[in-house]
């Protein structure tokens, strides 16, 4: 029977650990990502702790003469090490095995995923009517792992409703 | 579809635990089966079938309009 390759139960934890002390870190701290229009538990406190020498892809003019494809430029790199880590973080949570991994757990997966298809869709939809100019970019940004948010949480939704179900027949 | 794995079950005298176990699934999809909000795989009604020594036609029928 084809099984689906899924990656072993402690990486959910990993994951969990991940994004929620990236939203932790945001929520403390949101400069982070707003930069410092924003107001900070940290205050103005470790500024420049996270500016670093980091290579850029086309950063100067084409028309420069000293133009070139690679260059290297001072960036906080505070916001890059967050999106990565929720990015991984989410992936972890999502595709990490469930207790019981088998064929109905396989339809739930399907089942949340299309729903949280839909559902990420329809907020995205909402944001695009509410949400203009440069504050849209934060929301395409929030697009990158909202929908693995949004699948996770339905997914595990639908296993505690399953065990729960099991656990009221006993 | 309907099915009538409690009365087969009850028959043999398992558990849902213990045909759980016996078919290699969890407790929870024997019951989604069992409650008809599950459909399962040809696989898994073959297996039920060959626990039960009987057919799968004689576990799982379609309703009307099926």
């Amino acid at each position: 029977m084809n099984k689906l390759k899924l990656l072993p139960r402690w990486c959910r934890y990993i994951g969990l650990v991940l994004v929620i002390s990236c939203i932790g870190m945001f929520v403390a701290d949101p400069e982070v990502i707003f930069g410092e229009l924003t107001w900070s538990i940290f205050g103005d406190a470790e500024e420049g702790f996270f500016v670093r020498s980091v290579p850029a892809l086309l950063d100067s003019n084409p028309n420069d003469p000293t133009f070139s494809l690679i260059s290297w430029v001072e960036n906080d790199i505070s916001n890059e090490l967050m999106l990565t880590a929720m990015l991984v973080g989410t992936y972890l949570i999502a595709f990490a095995r469930v207790k019981e991994e088998d064929e109905f757990s396989h339809q739930l997966r399907l089942e949340a995923m299309s729903q949280a298809l839909v559902y990420n869709g329809i907020i995205l939809l909402i944001f695009n009517w509410l949400v203009y100019d440069g504050l849209f970019l934060y929301v395409m940004m929030t697009q990158l792992f909202s929908f693995l948010l949004l699948f996770s949480f339905i997914f595990a939704m639908k296993i505690r409703k399953q065990r729960k179900m099991v656990g009221d027949e006993e | 579809m309907k099915n009538s794995i409690k009365v087969e079950r009850a028959k043999k005298d398992l558990t849902q635990a213990k045909l759980a176990k016996l078919t290699g699934v969890s407790r929870q999809t024997i019951n989604a089966i069992e409650l008809g909000k599950y459909v399962p795989s040809a696989l898994l009604a073959l297996k039920m079938a060959q626990i039960f020594e009987c057919q799968v036609e004689e576990i799982f029928q379609l309703e009307e309009g099926e």
